[in-house]
């Protein structure tokens, strides 16, 4: 048991310094042109992949007005029609990142997700 | 924007990125090869006795003990009033953090790791136990309580009916956040405990009525130490193999057998209820193009919330049925439902791991809220330990951690479930032949629900609140 139990932490903490690997210096963009209609992105544009350390643009329109919050980096983004708006950042937190549509006075919390972010480390 | 706003966020949502194939699949490959190593290290002939060494580490003061009542009783009397006269929204009072997050998550682990804390600390427990005494002082001859026998049959049944009504509020009910509600049920539910200990007595209603005494108390079978008391005042912490309290090798009763499978099916429903398999079952039941109604949602997690039980027992019976068959030639052959009640609770580690697996980083990360708001239980802007501005650090655990931590933790629940089963078989039957063959189907029940457990980490979370919109 005691063997077992060994091995298997010793197995973890390799992968787990394997994987730590070193710093990227280059750092690549990523822009998504995203147009909601009726609080909603295109089918294929519900999950966004991108990797841990790039430069992501959120490139909004929108036929009405609306705050756009991306949740996990706390950012609000305010888009209206005729006027689009850019959540820009750099993709430092890894993990699965809703962006919510939060209407004014609504109920906060229960707002859907309009798209997912998903940031896999490098 | 507003540091409380800021925390609102990080409660309730959670940030886990789904496991990668390669590590899925690496992690099932392991699993199923581990389980052959366990196979060949653990049935031996000598491994037949269940008694295990225990390191005593500490001895607790009754005074300790009082104080550690006390301070839990005082815990559970700001949250009271934190829900009645707090601020309502969840995420400016401290009750729903504290519940569901540090007290429902986080204690479950503390009992999982440093034993049955829940009997020391349970403030219905203390609160009676010094209504005992204060009875005692007033009234010396009388006997306190109405000493009522519960009837023999009725086992755990009550805490099993209670857990499912639990697990129903927490996984089901959308009104579980509202700290006035947590406070209320907290109400109701001390009524009833208290109603049941003065009828049945204190212990007997602990043991068969009180929920968190029976989950508590068998999560910290689980525990690499224990807790023991004698006499309800002493107390002892010492230091025993991990999971030593599953190795008894006495059946547990029925109604224990059957609210260890209420357990491992809500902690699988719960996670299984977050993927895209089940959103796309609910829009089945929703009209096209709209979103899914809150009473489809509720409707479909109420029936699987009572389903997976009742298909995780058949499934466990069958398992049983053929491990009776199977040893069916030995000189003390057990029936299915025997083999039930000795095995279901080997399956515990295997529940506990994926629940580590699944809620961990949400520990670590929704858990700060509780920073701030111990600062300022009630919401009323109060700054009692100039903690009331902590912004959640969302960056301090990471996918990487997440998966690995998953991985690791739900192989070595599995190879500790297959150990403890496997010392089990050998002190049941009397011959190695058929302690072997009798852990086929078992270790078949464990490979496939450990593989179960992996797929649901391997899935994107889809919260309610967040579901696609076909």
């Amino acid at each position: 048991m005691l063997r077992i139990v060994a091995v298997i932490s010793l197995g973890a903490c390799l992968a787990l310094t394997v994987m730590a690997g070193d710093e990227n210096p280059r750092t690549v963009r990523r822009a998504f042109e995203l147009r909601i209609a009726q609080h909603r992105v295109p089918q294929a544009q519900r999950v966004l992949r991108v990797t841990e350390g790039e430069r992501v643009e959120l490139r909004w329109s929108a036929d009405e007005p609306l705050v756009l919050h991306l949740h996990g980096y706390d950012i609000e983004t305010r888009v209206e029609p005729g006027k689009p708006a850019v959540t820009a950042f750099a993709a430092r937190l890894t993990g699965r990142f809703p962006v919510a549509i939060h209407t004014e006075g609504g109920a906060k919390h229960h707002d859907r997700a309009l798209l997912h972010v998903e940031i896999h480390p490098r | 924007m507003l540091p409380a706003e800021a925390a609102a966020h990080a409660f309730g949502t959670r940030y886990d990125l789904p496991l990668p194939l390669p590590l899925w699949l690496a992690a099932a490959g392991l699993t199923v090869a581990l389980s052959f190593v366990v196979v060949a290290l653990a049935l031996r002939r000598g491994a037949r006795s269940t008694s295990y060494p225990r390191l005593p580490l500490l001895r607790l003061h009754p005074l300790a003990l009082e104080a550690l009542r006390a301070g839990s009783a005082c815990v559970f009397f700001i949250l009271i009033a934190a829900g009645l006269f707090g601020n309502q929204d969840p995420y400016r009072n401290l009750v729903p953090a504290f519940v569901w997050i540090m007290w429902w998550i986080g204690f479950s682990y503390l009992c999982s790791a440093a034993g049955d804390l829940w009997g020391l600390l349970n403030p219905w427990k203390a609160l009676y136990i010094w209504a005992e005494a204060i009875a005692a002082r007033i009234r010396p001859a009388a006997p306190f309580g109405l000493q009522r026998d519960l009837p023999a049959g009725v086992g755990v049944w009550p805490a099993t009916a209670l857990l499912l009504a639990f697990g129903w509020i927490e996984i089901v009910w959308q009104g579980n956040t509202v700290p006035a509600h947590i406070a209320r049920l907290a109400l109701g539910y001390s009524l009833l405990t208290w109603a049941g200990m003065f009828t049945f007595g204190r212990e007997a209603w602990l043991r068969s009525g009180e929920i968190f005494a029976v989950y508590f108390g068998l999560l910290a079978r689980l525990a690499p130490s224990e807790i023991r008391m004698r006499n309800g005042a002493v107390c002892e912490w010492s230091l025993r193999p991990p999971a030593a309290g599953l190795l008894d090798p006495r059946p547990v009763s029925n109604s224990v057998a059957f609210f260890v499978i209420v357990m491992l099916a809500t902690v699988t429903f719960d996670g299984a209820r977050e993927t895209p398999l089940w959103a796309s079952l609910l829009a089945r039941g929703s009209p096209p193009g709209q979103p899914i109604a809150d009473s489809v949602w509720s409707a479909f997690a109420t029936a699987g919330l009572l389903l997976s039980p009742s298909v995780l027992a058949v499934i466990i019976l069958g398992v049983s049925a053929l491990m009776a068959w199977l040893t069916r030639g030995d000189a003390r052959p057990a029936s299915a439902g025997e083999i039930v009640r000795i095995f279901v609770p080997t399956l515990l580690p295997i529940a506990f791991a994926y629940h580590v697996a699944h809620y961990l980083s949400y520990l670590l990360v929704a858990g700060q809220v509780v920073i701030p708001l111990a600062s300022d239980p009630f919401g009323r802007g109060w700054n009692l330990f100039g903690t009331a501005h902590y912004r959640i650090a969302v960056d301090i655990v990471g996918a990487r951690f997440a998966w690995y931590t998953s991985v690791v933790v739900i192989v070595l629940g599995h190879v500790l479930a297959m150990y403890v089963a496997h010392r089990l078989a050998l002190a049941r039957f009397s011959e190695l032949r058929t302690a072997r063959r009798s852990q086929v189907p078992l270790a078949a029940l464990m490979v496939v629900y450990t593989i179960v457990s992996l797929w649901i980490l391997a899935q994107p979370i889809v919260e309610m609140g967040s579901g696609p919109i076909r």
